[in-house]
Parts: structure tokens; sequence; C-alpha cells
């Protein structure tokens, strides 16, 4: 305010002016005085969130009592382990008898996946958040961005995944490593149940062995994981059960487990994308389909470990021959074949691989997805029931011909009476006969009894497919004339890296030739020595549940190669009556052997090494047969 | 928080410093080149051969071999194993190469040559959804190796000072711009009446990631003065030519020399070699649907 009444009034005004100044200055330095305070108060409130936001990091948190009653719990909370172990023996089981579809894969993810994280973290006491974080980032990763490893998307995806995972290790110290490295477990477990096994055998060749076939058949990841989260207990009685489960679950991995080892790969086969869950569950399901499911290997081991310990390995292979025989069966009778028939399938079967062939291996060709498959559908709820009307029995017939093969096929059914054994003819109506080249062909058909029929009958379905192709291939390598240490480098370093399989391929079709070239059994390197005998074995092998009715025609492509007596027997045939229809009735059909005397020189002249793949092809008629029992009322 | 900020700029400051002073930069004029280990450098280019192949399809492996040794190569050989010709018909599969120049002061990049193979691409089998067959590129060839070093020589026992040098006793090595190099040379004396006999160990080894196959002796010298030696150990043909199987073998060469005078000097100790040398690659070629 100003005094406008001359210069005392100025003198005034002046001093007030000087006075409201210092108010002014107070004011700012009390101002200044109370940001000051505030700072400090807010730096000390930081120093407290970062200081909580720490201990909450890094508590170890105590799990409380367990709801199911059996006293307080170290670790896992048993409830979480049991769930984890009962869910994934449900999982296993709904994976291992095809049923439920997708359900498996749901139950792995959504009710699995989570939990086992959880679990991991409280089995290493660490805390929950941490492991679920490299989780989390993953599921990101692979389910919503697809295992997308596009380098742009990789840089910026690692950065964001690179703070996040830093956060928590800035504010712990590092102490956090351990647990975030553990939240890889359900991944890995994820990964092992989707079916990363059989992927890798299908993208790198893999030999399918029986160490495969019982990791991808008969091992229940997350059952065994939560086996193994089970916790000890106040209660001496549980503790000793879950010890005991426990033994029988490291049991079951060492019994399964006692078989040769996958061979080492050796090569870095960088550069494959990583599969989707969809890719690595279908490499799964046509790993299962081709292979033949036998006996569950550490049941068999285990088994003969007390019915025949001194000769196991006999055993076991008699176990599994069984096992493999009434799964043919029952895919011959269909699920609920009675007792009598199955016996007397097995039987005929027992009989069949009694040939006495040359025991020739053949694998299953990895790299051909789909096989030429064929089969004979029906619902026994659509047979007539009554002779009143005299209705024909339908079913469907399905192949699946993906080298569209020129195929001809025939349909033909006919009724036994289990009282008299007398045959009834039937007719297939419409179109019985007719070739085709389709890729997938499908269709309905009517099977018409010629007579009326009264009673309990067998009713066969049969389908003839003929002029079927399967080709076998064959890797050896040539290295000529070499000293053995040489030979030995060159197969260590370089040939065992390019042929992997020693033995011959094939698709899963129904019949192929097995066959071996070689101075031993398996054996890939041929060399060029007066010293080895270089031997020609094979065989037919039928791979399904039919029957093969002809062979047209089989040929071992070994042009240029000479054998000892100069006959082309073992490389080409069949000749007159060399495979009768009797001789045919078997599921190995040995073909003659030889000893090669001489092939080309150009495989013998070489400084390093040469790889040389053969081909075998089988040309032949296949008959597949369904059979059902049915009762007719008049 | 401090200790990981601080750990960040060391490792950054370390991938700058190792990053810096590679090469002869600016100052080519005097660097050396006949030091540390070096070899040819074998690559194919991107995309010769392509990562993923067609059945039917006609196309190119190039490789690019460039010798970053301080020696010239001769007699190369540059061919493909493994290939299995029913999927990939190769032309040629070997094939042989002019000398490739060393690097030096008039040189300092070292000869490079592009070596194309032509490839067929045959069927896949049956209704295959692919087939992988991996391969090994070889290349083998000949070069040479000179080492050389200013020494002390002190034929006087007792090592008592006489004004000259001082002798080290052993003398270790980096390598001398080759896949094969001098590792260490030790230095014996024996009294021996009217003089001495002086004993220099070379141990000589494989400094590649190849394969060396035989090493022959040239000369070694002593100042004007040449030694008489030979090859010890495995591996040896004879007394001047040594076969190194083994990656990672050594082998020792063994010089032996008479001297009168007793006084102690500086002079340069030489020694030549030739070789040969293999070097495999593993890769793959990828034929898809």
């Amino acid at each position: 305010m100003v005094n406008t009444s001359g210069s005392s009034s100025q003198n005034t005004g002046s001093s007030k002016v000087g006075t409201g100044f210092k108010n002014f200055l107070r004011q700012d330095t009390q101002a200044q005085k109370e940001s000051t305070k505030a700072e400090r108060e807010t730096t000390k409130v930081e120093k407290k969130t970062s200081s909580a936001l720490r201990k909450f990091l890094t508590k170890e948190r105590s799990l409380g009592s367990a709801s199911s009653g059996v006293g307080l719990s170290i670790g896992v909370n048993p409830t979480l382990a049991w769930y984890i172990f009962f869910v994934g023996l449900i999982q296993y089981f709904l994976r291992l008898s095809g049923v439920g579809g997708t359900a498996p894969f749901f139950i792995a993810v959504f009710l699995l996946f989570i939990p086992s994280g959880y679990a991991v973290a409280q089995q290493a006491k660490k805390d929950k958040i941490v492991v679920l974080v490299p989780m989390l980032m993953f599921v990101l990763w692979y389910f919503v961005f697809e295992g997308n490893v596009e380098p742009s998307f990789l840089i910026y995806f690692f950065a964001v995944f690179g703070v996040l995972i830093l956060i928590p290790l800035a504010f712990t110290k590092g102490k956090s490593t351990v647990a975030e490295a553990l939240g890889f477990v359900p991944v890995l477990f994820l990964f092992l149940d989707l079916g990363m096994i059989p992927w890798l055998v299908e993208t790198l060749n893999l030999t399918i062995t029986p160490l495969l076939r019982s990791m991808v058949l008969f091992m229940p990841w997350w059952a065994l994981l939560g086996l193994f989260f089970l916790p000890k207990s106040k209660n001496d009685g549980l503790n000793t059960f879950v010890g005991f489960l426990k033994i029988i679950g490291l049991l079951y991995v060492v019994f399964a487990l006692i078989t040769p080892m996958i061979p080492n790969l050796g090569y870095n086969t960088a550069g494959t994308l990583v599969p989707g869950a969809a890719e690595l569950e279908d490499a799964q399901q046509r790993f299962r389909d081709q292979l033949p499911t036998g006996e569950n290997p550490a049941f068999s081991n285990f088994a003969c470990l007390f019915s025949d310990p001194t000769n196991i390995q006999s055993c076991v292979d008699g176990r599994q021959e069984k096992a493999i025989i009434e799964n043919i069966c029952l895919k011959k009778l269909g699920g609920d074949a009675r007792s009598t028939d199955l016996s007397a399938c097995q039987e005929e079967e027992a009989k069949k691989r009694k040939g006495g062939a040359v025991k020739v291996v053949g694998t299953i060709d990895p790299t051909i997805k789909i096989p030429t498959r064929a089969n004979i559908k029906f619902d026994k709820r659509d047979f007539p029931t009554t002779s009143e009307f005299n209705l024909p029995f339908p079913f469907e017939f399905l192949l699946e011909n993906p080298r569209k093969q020129d195929i001809k096929v025939q349909l033909d059914c006919n009724f036994t009476s289990l009282g008299t054994q007398s045959s009834v003819k039937g007719v297939v109506k419409g179109v019985n006969k007719f070739k085709t080249s389709d890729v997938e062909f499908e269709s309905s058909y009517l099977c018409q009894p010629q007579t009326k029929l009264e009673g309990r009958y067998d009713v066969y379905f049969t389908v003839d497919l003929l002029n079927l192709k399967t080709i076998s291939r064959l890797q050896r390598a040539f290295v000529g004339k070499k000293d053995p240490k040489h030979k030995e480098r060159l197969l260590r370093e370089e040939i065992s890296k390019v042929i992997k399989i020693p033995l011959s391929q094939s698709p899963a079709d129904f019949a192929k030739i097995n066959f071996d070239l070689g101075h031993g059994r398996g054996q890939i390197v041929i060399e060029d020595t007066q010293t080895k005998n270089l031997v020609l074995l094979s065989k037919i092998e039928n791979a399904a549940a039919g029957n093969i009715i002809k062979v047209h025609k089989y040929t071992i492509d070994l042009e240029g190669f000479e054998t000892d007596d100069g006959s082309r027997d073992c490389m080409e045939g069949p000749k007159e009556n060399q495979l009768t229809s009797t001789s045919l009735y078997v599921r190995d059909l040995p073909l003659p052997s030889c000893l090669i005397s001489n092939y080309p020189q150009e495989l013998k002249d070489t400084v390093d090494w040469i790889p040389k793949e053969f081909e075998a092809e089988l040309v032949y008629d296949y008959q597949i047969t369904r059979k059902q029992g049915v009762l007719i009322k008049s | 928080m401090k200790r990981i900020i601080i750990f960040v700029v060391v490792i950054a400051s370390m991938f700058m410093l190792v990053s810096c002073g590679s090469g002869p930069g600016s100052n080519a004029i005097s660097y050396n080149f006949k030091q540390g280990s070096a070899g040819l450098e074998v690559k194919f280019l991107p995309k010769a051969p392509p990562p993923k192949i067609y059945p039917t399809s006609d196309f190119k492996m190039i490789v690019d071999m460039k010798n970053l040794q301080a020696y010239d190569v001769t007699q190369a050989k540059m061919k493909l194993v493994g290939i299995e010709g029913k999927y990939f018909d190769v032309n040629p599969l070997e094939q042989n190469l002019d000398v490739l120049v060393g690097r030096s002061l008039e040189y300092p990049s070292g000869d490079q040559v592009f070596v194309e193979f032509s490839v067929h691409a045959g069927e896949l089998f049956q209704n295959a959804e692919q087939y992988r067959n991996p391969f090994f590129l070889k290349v083998h060839y000949f070069s040479s190796m000179e080492f050389t070093d200013t020494i002390c020589v002190n034929p006087s026992f007792y090592k008592v000072y006489d004004g000259g040098c001082q002798q080290r006793e052993r003398k270790s090595y980096s390598g001398q711009g080759a896949a094969i190099a001098v590792r260490s040379v030790e230095q014996i004396v024996f009294p021996s009446g009217t003089g001495t006999n002086l004993e220099y160990r070379f141990t000589l080894g494989n400094a590649g990631r190849g394969k060396v196959g035989f090493v022959n002796l040239g000369k070694v010298r002593l100042g004007g003065k040449d030694l008489s030696c030979e090859f010890t150990g495995k591996g040896i043909i004879d007394k001047r030519r040594v076969e190194l199987k083994d990656i990672g073998q050594k082998t020792t060469l063994i010089c032996k020399t008479f001297l009168k005078d007793q006084r102690s000097y500086e002079t340069t100790l030489t020694a030549d070699f030739t070789y040969d040398y293999e070097i495999s690659q593993q890769h793959s070629l990828n034929l898809v649907k």
C-alpha cells in the first residue's frame, strides 16, 4: 500500500515495501523449508517403499497349514502337489487312450502349467511372483506371438523381457536368479508333454529307438512332477506312503529308460524355427499312430525282473511281442471283441510271426509324415437286428493315398454263422470294384446278405487293395581302401553326422521291404577289401493289421553290384512259386540273401568317402478285414 | 544398483578396447603380418546355397576364400564331401585353385577368390516333406612358415655378465602368421672342453582349427650358421619331416651347434618350414517340398 502524502509517506512506503519484500522472502524461505521437508519425507517414503518392496520380493513366506488336514508341510502345499499328481495322471490316460481329443492339451496348458509354476516356487521357497515372470513371458512369446524368432521382434521382446527380469534382480540383489531359472521347469515339462520328442525325431531324423518310444508313449510327465513335489508331513504313515510313491516313480523312470540311449546328434540345427503347440501335438499324434503299441516297457522290465531274472531281455521281448499281437487283433476285431475271437486271432498272429524270417530291421521314414492308409468303419447300431426286412449292413471305406498311387479297390462281405459255421455270401451293393488315385477317398457301402439271416453271425467286411507300391531306402558310406584309424576317424567325425540312420527307412504303409547291405548288421561303412564279406539281407514285413495277398514284384536297386553266384534273386523277384499265398500269410517274409562280390569302381576310388542311397521297391496286393458279431432275430 | 551400473560400464569399455587396435589400420607400413595365428577364411556366400531348395531347381554354391596368412597358399584343392548324388547333382565336386598370395605390405588384405559349384536338385523321396543333407566343405593346401627372432646367445655356462646381452632360457611366441606356429624356443647350454654346445628346442604345433598333415623342415640358422636339426616325439617320418595327426598336437625340433667364442652376443635365429593343411567345415543342404 502506498501512502500518497509526501516524503514521510515515501519513507513509510519504502519501509513497507521492504517489510513486504522481507515477508515475501521469509515466505519463500518458509516455502523452501517446507518443500525441503516434503522432499525429505518423500525420500523417506520412497526408501520405505523400496525397502518394503525388497522385503516383499525376497520374503520367505510360510505356507500355513495344509487344507488336507494332515498337519503342517514344508515345501509345496500338499493339496497342490496331489492335485498336480492326479490331474497329471488323468491327462496322461486321456492322451494314452486317444479319447478326449484336444482335452489333454487344454488340461496341460490351463490346469497343470500354472499350478506347476506355483508349486516350483513353493518347493524352492522363493517368491511366487518371481518364478511366474519367466513363465508368463514364455506363454506370451509362444502362444500369443507364436514363437516368433524374427531378429527385429526378438530385440524388442527381449529388451522388454530383460527389463522385467532385471527389476526383481535389481531389487533382490541377484537373489531371485535361481527362482527365475526355476520358472523354466514347468516350461520344459509342457514342451515334453506336448510332443517335443516326436517333433525332434521328425525334424532331426532321429532313429526311433525303444527309449524314444518309452519316453513318448509311457511317460506321464506332469504326474511325475506332482509326485516329486509331494512334501513331508508330520504324519509318519503318510510320509511312508509318499516316500514309497516317490520310489515307485523313480523306479518307473529307471525301468522305462533302461534301453539304448538316443544317438548323439553332434550337429547344430540352429536356424530351425521353434515349433508351435499344434505342430508338436501333430508330431506326437503321427508318432503314436505309426508306432506298434506294445506293453509299457517299465512294466515289462519290472515283471521280468521277478518272473525270469536270468533272461530279462528275452522275457521283455516276449511280453512286448504279445502286447503288439493283442493290439493288432483288437484293431482287427474292434475294441469289444469276444475273448474267444481275440484268442483265436492272437494264436493266428503268433503263428504268422514265427515265419523264421531273418531279423532284418527297418524303421519308419521320419520325413514322410503321411503314409498310405485305409480303414473300414461301421457302427453296429446301424446294423439290422431282425431278418424281417432283409436289410443291408452299412459300412464305410476310407483311403488315404498321399502319393496318388493308382490303386484298385475291391470290396466284399460275407457272414459266418456261429452255430453251424456255414458261410452266407454277401454282396456289396453298387460300385464295389473301382480304381482311384485320389489323395483322400471315402465312401459308404451296403452289404446285402444273399439269404435271410437268423441267429448269431460274424459279418466280415473285406477290402482288397491292388497294385500298392512301397519304396524303402537305405544309406551307406563307401570309403574305398583306408587304414583302420583313418576309417574310424572318418566315421566318427564325418560319416556319422551325415548318415544318422543305419536301418532301411520307409513310410508307415501296409507292407515294406527291410534290407541291409554291409559288412555286418547295421554297419554303414563299406570298404573296398578282400578280407570282409559284403552281404545283402532283406525281408518283406507286413506292418499293418491285414494280409499281403500277392507280391507282384520286389526289386532292390543295386545297379552295378555283382553277386558271388551271379544270381539276381536277392535283388529282384519273385520267381514263379517263390511266394505262395501260404507263405505270404506271415508277418515277416524272408527274401533270398546273397554275397556281393563286386561293385562299381566309382564307389571304390575315393580319397574321402562317398554317400550312396539305395532303394527297394515292393509292389503288392493287400487285404484288410474287419469283423463284427451280430445277432439277427426272426 | 550402483554395482550393476559399474559392471555394465566396465564391460562396455572392454568391448571398445578390444575392438580398437585390430589390424594394421593407418600403421600398415610398420605392421608385422608374421605374427599371431592365421589361416584361410572359408565361408559360403549368403544364400549360395539357398536356405531352402526346391526339387528339380538349379542353384549355385559359392565359396568365399581369403588368405589371411602371411604366406602364400599353393596347390589348394576344394571339395564337397558327403553330398548324396541322387538328391543334389554337384558339378564339379572338387576344384583345384591357383596360388593365393599371403598378406604383406604390398598386399595387406591377402588374396581372395570365389569358387562356384553348380548344383541341380533332384526329387524328394516319395512324399517326403523335406530332405536334409549334411556335408563337409574341405580345403586342402600347402603353405610355409618362417620363424625369426633376435636372441641373446651366451655360451658361458657360468652366466657371468660380460657387457653383452642377457640370455633368456625360454621364450614364448603367439605365432608367425600361419596355421602352424613355433610356440616356444628353449636355449640350453652344455659346456664342452674348448667351447660350448648349444641346443635349441623349438616347440611347434597346430595353431589353426584344421588339421596339419606333414611338416617339413627347411633351414635353421643362427646368424649365418646352419644348425643341425631333427624332429623328436610322435609322428616322426624322418629327421626333417613329421606328421601332426591330432589337432593340438605338438612336436619338438632340436637343433644343435658348437660355439668356441665365450662372449655373449645378439643374433638372429631363423627357421623355415613347409606344411600341408586341411580345413573342414560342416554345412547342410535342405531340399523342401
